[in-house]
């Protein structure tokens, strides 16, 4: 049984272990997760405080508003806890709830994809130029970054929720097959089929700015 | 702009793209305070969930072979048996005066 001494010494060694000999990063979670299913719920701070900066960075891929943002982080996290029973361990803990995170995400997307064609707003030349140039530039400032965000928001929701999310987690984070397949529960299969999709798809959107140029 | 360079674009300013991990303050706290009461489920109450499951799949099948069961048994006698149910009856009714006549010869 854990104490609070034992809490805090856990707390401190997740935040400055990384790769120190001893016990592992995984060995010590799946201590803590022991615990919290044992009734020390209160445990799971230490994991939601571990993770909850990737789960945030996952989570900003997909919705664009905050308070969307934060509902599925809670979503994820109240997801982890009730399933922390069924974790066996075979993978870090870090893969686990990251295929939660990703189809929690999935969910959202095909949620919100009825109001996916009333939200769009015409892709420019002009934006097109700007994408160019923030990828040429070395130097760039947090407004230029958030406008940046914002038109590859505007541009990914024009894609069906399954196309959107290959595309982010292939072309964008550089994620195999296998990887995709793993995270979304899919067949390798479908996930090759989605990829070719969304790339068919992507080419179809440019093809507008393309011949707008000309017209 | 070519349509494939255009692609090419958006890919490279997507990747390019910072994460943004920032976290709201005390957010931890707002999950801790949404967590269902109860524990998570242990493997033991788990697998009494995988059981009970498994019980309730199994309902339609047995109650299918149930009457397959009763079907076959209904028509399999109906076709063994050489007396029709009417004759049956008949000779069940009519037993105690068969018995009767059977003690006057006496």
């Amino acid at each position: 049984m854990l104490n609070f001494i034992d809490v805090r010494r856990l707390r401190l060694w997740l935040a400055m272990s990384d790769g120190k000999p001893g016990l592992s990063v995984d060995e010590g979670e799946g201590e803590i997760i022991r615990q919290i299913v044992e009734g020390r719920a209160e445990l799971f701070e230490i994991l939601i405080q571990r993770y909850q900066p990737k789960i945030f960075a996952t989570a900003r891929k997909y919705a664009r508003r905050e308070s969307e943002v934060e509902d599925i982080v809670q979503e994820i996290f109240i997801k982890a806890f009730q399933n922390l029973g069924k974790y066996r361990a075979e993978a870090p803990f870090r893969h686990w709830l990251m295929r939660i995170a990703v189809r929690t995400c999935y969910d959202f997307l095909r949620r919100h994809q009825r109001n996916r064609e009333a939200n769009f707003s015409e892709i420019t030349e002009e934006d097109a130029d700007f994408l160019d140039r923030y990828v040429s530039d070395s130097l760039s400032d947090d407004l230029r970054v958030d406008a940046v965000r914002t038109l590859i928001h505007d541009i990914l929701e024009r894609l069906p929720a399954p196309l959107r999310m290959v595309i982010t987690l292939q072309a964008i984070e550089g994620k195999s097959v296998q990887e995709i397949a793993d995270l979304t529960g899919w067949s390798i299969a479908n996930v090759k089929v989605r990829a070719h999709r969304a790339r068919k798809e992507m080419r179809k959107i440019f093809d507008k700015i393309d011949k707008s140029r000309y017209l | 702009m070519k349509n494939s360079r255009l692609h090419e674009t958006f890919l490279q300013a997507a990747r390019k793209l910072p994460e943004d991990s920032r976290v709201p303050y005390s957010f931890e706290k707002r999950v801790m305070a949404s967590l269902p009461t109860t524990n998570p489920p242990d493997a033991l109450s788990d697998a009494l969930a995988l059981w009970s499951r498994g019980l309730w799949r199994a309902t339609l099948p047995c109650l299918a072979l149930m009457l397959a069961i009763g079907m076959w048994s209904l028509f399999a006698n109906e076709r063994l048996s050489t007396d029709p149910l009417a004759s049956d009856i008949e000779l069940t009714m009519m037993q105690p005066f068969n018995e009767l006549e059977v003690e006057n010869l006496w």
